[in-house]
């Protein structure tokens, strides 16, 4: 039940799971507002891994989601600042030593951002597809026209469809027994809805924090509440994760109340690390999650980021976060003096000319 | 700021732990930098602990630079291909929990759940017949996978038994290589600053003052700066893994050596059986409580394969772990941090990931709380993990027959293991956090071998036909079945390439 991706994406994804001869999916779409994000989706890396499954190859991205490769994602922020979360690593580690203490300890008037290479091919609006060798590592998402993706989903969602104008759930012991479309009664295994629950549909800036997204035999997906979500390319991201653990945790008829618990405390999980980057940008740090203090205290001390169980964001996104509003490493890592700092210094100096002549040769070629 | 850096760090104690940590901080800390001081006594005996190890201690070397047959002969090893459990569920029964994998995933479905759904329709076969490594310990063979493999051979996973003592004896020839300074001489005294309770220096019997900027506690279980000198105070987890005392002899060896750990539960605790190329470690882990120290050693010496090699030697530790691992300008690794018996061979991965968090998180001289509180978490839940791991064996044994086993049965366990449990039971469900070290194959080798066999499996399997399963698995059967074959006996392998030179016993257990 729904509309737009939140609810194609899991028509699609559960198409392509299930076997159509044992499986039937019914998607009873509702009207209204389909999108949240000016037209265009943002789709991390990650994706990748969810277009595999649906089998949806980069060409047929091209031609349909008009889809352009992405190399960090971009977020507006207040004061009509923007930041870009990279999909690439700064600089490059050297020794076992990550590259913001290397680049502190050289004291490099270059600003960090300036050793990340899809950083710089994001601003420079060029691209390579793989980095070249012996340049700091990327990995590309892309822009999505939001439209076209859903046309692909569609495609993709070879579930019965329906429209309803109005859809109303009847209940009995707390598990959803059928549910009512403009009058027409329904009757499922298990029922996803996916309605209301996008920016588009809200359109208040509240924070998603609803740990129990599965009840009984009722599963709500969300691609996020937040402007935030859509823009770093969590809106996809979200709801490509729901999906895979259900599918780890596809039930029967029972619904196992320990799966379904453990569905929620993974959900719950998830939605901290999100919601940790959404105050960080929204500058909401007062009185914030422990997990997110922590992570700016060990930032600010020394430039190490805490990596958490279930992670959602990398290093290099942290670090670009950080950086944007203003958070800086007071300190760097005291190994970093192993490396002779001549040699040190004249190696940052070669890395930046490198990154440089990458984007002259693409941005020459354009 | 220059002034700031750690260029002074002392290490207090010998043994696996002290020269683990010698070797990775001098390899890491030229001399030009700073100085690794390393104190150790040779009145003092170590534990020799951890001769059976896990595949990460491969990562530990190879960063050193140590290659992998030069560590073998140098220490006696043998490659380790997994655990195998004698007589835990019950008497009389066994299963292998092995490195690697059992089988392939299938249409991105875990493994054990097409293996579940054949035993369910009456398939007896058990899951260890997917296990290469399972396959390949019971025929007593070895190879060391490469690409050229396939993807068979390189599911083998692999780690090493080795002698704990003279792998401490080649690390510390490495260290020294590396610039690390060895003292010899007892710590007498301990000596803090009066202003923060930093440890300032270490006073030995000799009269010489040894100061620091970090120092090392690897004292063993007494904890000489970490407890003694610090007080940091201890968590006590004997209520969930109550063995609390070990005898230990090395015997003579029979035969080949196999390529797997045997441990055989025993009417208060279980002996671990570890054989090397010169001979076989052998050790009884007991609670005190409902056996003596004289009947734990004749049990021990009545079940040995060949002839003793040395006096038998007596242990007593507490299981659990410090409250603090790092505290003011002391990290303890080893030993000094905690205790966990050897039941899945952790105590040098713990050594090993103290070691690499103290890297990871390196101070300067301020020892910034921050850092000091990361370290302690990461640490906290990396134990909490293997603790769970360890104490699902006694847990799920059916064995009544003795009053341990009674009390292991019935007792109360950690709410984040009964989660675990009943997700496993429920389906076979399992999510692995990020930092933790055992994997669905280990979790599900224990389980499923002890007899909690997960009830159903992921309903997504039906998405295969029948047919279509019974195929897959009876090709993943037939290419281990081909592979193992085709292997080097564990033997043969040592002899071309890693055989240590012949001895009849080993310095420091005569």
């Amino acid at each position: 039940m729904g509309n737009s991706i939140e609810a194609w994406l899991p028509a699609a994804y559960c198409c392509a799971r299930l076997p159509s001869d044992d499986y039937q999916i019914i998607l009873a779409e509702t009207k209204g507002n389909t999108g949240g994000s000016d037209g265009d989706i943002v789709a991390k890396p990650s994706s990748k891994n969810l277009h595999h499954v649906l089998d949806i190859a980069e060409h047929d991205l091209g031609s349909k989601a008009h889809a352009r490769p992405a190399l960090a994602a971009s977020i507006a922020i207040d004061n009509g600042l923007h930041i870009d979360l990279p999909f690439g690593h700064y600089g490059i580690d050297r020794e076992g030593i990550e590259f913001q203490h290397l680049w502190k300890y050289s004291g490099s008037q270059k600003p960090l951002s300036e050793f990340n290479l899809a950083l710089a091919m994001h601003k420079a609006s060029v691209f390579l597809p793989e980095p070249p060798k012996g340049a700091p590592v990327y990995n590309y998402g892309y822009m999505l026209q939001e439209e076209g993706y859903i046309n692909l989903l569609k495609s993709k969602a070879r579930a019965t469809h329906i429209t309803a104008d109005n859809i109303t759930l009847q209940q009995s012991n707390g598990a959803i027994d059928k549910v009512i479309c403009d009058g027409e009664s329904l009757k499922a295994d298990l029922y996803i809805d996916a309605r209301h629950y996008n920016y588009a549909a809200t359109n208040t800036n509240v924070t998603y924090t609803d740990g129990n997204a599965w009840q009984h035999n009722h599963l709500r997906i969300t691609g996020g509440f937040d402007m935030l979500d859509h823009q770093s390319g969590m809106r996809l991201h979200r709801i490509q994760m729901a999906m895979e653990r259900l599918f780890k945790l596809w039930p029967d008829r029972e619904f196992a109340a320990v799966e379904i618990a453990e569905y929620n405390r993974l959900e719950a999980s998830q939605s901290l690390h999100i919601n940790d980057m959404n105050l960080l940008l929204q500058q909401q740090t007062q009185g914030c999650s422990n997990t997110l203090a922590r992570k700016i205290k060990l930032f600010e001390t020394r430039g190490r980021i805490a990596i958490e169980d279930y992670e959602i964001y990398s290093k290099a996104e942290w670090i670009a976060a950080f950086c944007a509003m203003g958070i800086n490493a007071k300190n760097y890592d005291r190994l970093a003096h192993r490396i002779n700092s001549d040699t040190l210094a004249q190696w940052i100096e070669q890395l930046q000319v490198a990154i440089t002549n990458v984007i002259e040769q693409l941005s020459d070629k354009k | 700021m220059e002034s700031d850096r750690v260029k002074n760090i002392v290490i207090v104690g010998g043994g696996t732990a002290g020269w683990m940590s010698a070797a990775a901080l001098s390899k890491l800390m030229p001399e030009h930098q700073g100085n690794v001081t390393l104190v150790e006594s040779e009145e003092i005996g170590t534990v020799g602990v951890g001769e059976a190890t896990i595949p990460q201690i491969a990562t530990f070397n190879q960063r050193l630079g140590i290659h992998e047959d030069d560590f073998i002969r140098a220490t006696q090893a043998t490659f380790k291909l997994g655990i195998e459990f004698v007589d835990w569920a019950k008497k009389g029964d066994r299963y292998f929990h092995p490195f690697g994998t059992h089988g392939f995933d299938l249409e991105g479905i875990e493994f054990h759940h097409f293996w579940n759904k054949l035993r369910e329709r009456g398939d007896a076969r058990s899951i260890e017949d997917y296990s290469i490594n399972a396959a390949a310990a019971y025929s007593d063979k070895f190879i060391r996978p490469q690409s050229e493999h396939g993807p068979i051979i390189n599911k083998l996973g692999y780690a090493f038994h080795f002698d704990a003592i003279l792998y401490a004896k080649f690390l510390r020839k490495f260290s020294e290589r590396n610039g690390a300074k060895r003292i010899e001489g007892k710590v007498e005294q301990v000596n803090l600053r009066s202003d923060n309770g930093f440890i300032e220096s270490i006073r030995l019997a000799d009269g010489q003052v040894i100061k620091g900027d970090l120092f090392i506690d690897c004292t063993g279980f007494r904890g000489l700066l970490i407890e003694e000198a610090l007080q940091t105070g201890y968590i006590d987890w004997s209520q969930y893994l109550p063995v609390d005392s070990a005898v230990a002899v090395p015997c003579e060896k029979r035969g080949e050596p196999i390529p797997y750990t045997r441990s055989t539960a025993r009417e208060a605790g279980w002996q671990w059986r570890i054989p090397l190329q010169h001979r076989t470690g052998n050790g009884y882990v007991y609670c005190s409580q409902y056996q003596s120290k004289d009947e734990a050693e004749k049990t021990l010496l009545s079940n040995l394969d060949g002839k003793p090699l040395a006096s038998p030697k007596h242990l007593r530790f507490k299981t659990g772990r410090r409250k603090k691992f790092w505290s003011k300008n002391c990290v303890a690794i080893g030993l000094s941090a905690g205790f966990m018996e050897p039941l899945e061979s952790t105590s040098i991965h713990l050594i090993q990931s103290g070691i690499s968090k103290l890297i990871a998180l390196f101070p300067d001289k301020s020892m910034n709380p921050v850092e000091r509180d990361e370290y302690n978490r990461l640490l906290n839940v990396g134990y909490a993990h293997i603790r769970d791991f360890l104490i699902l064996h006694y847990t799920l044994t059916e064995r009544d027959d003795s009053d341990f086993w009674n009390y292991v049965r019935t007792m109360k366990i950690p709410k984040t293991l009964q989660r675990k449990m009943a997700l496993i039971q429920s389906r076979g469900r399992f999510f692995k956090y990020d930092d933790e070290l055992f994997n669905i194959t280990s979790w599900m080798a224990v389980a499923i071998g002890q007899g909690y066999t997960p009830k159903g499996y992921n309903p997504m399997v039906d998405s295969l036909s029948d047919d279509n399963i019974i195929q897959s698995l009876a090709n993943i059967r037939m290419s281990i079945d081909k592979a193992v074959e085709a292997m080097p006996t564990q033997q043969a392998f040592i002899d071309r390439f890693c055989r240590a030179q012949d001895v009849y016993t080993t310095a420091g257990e005569s």
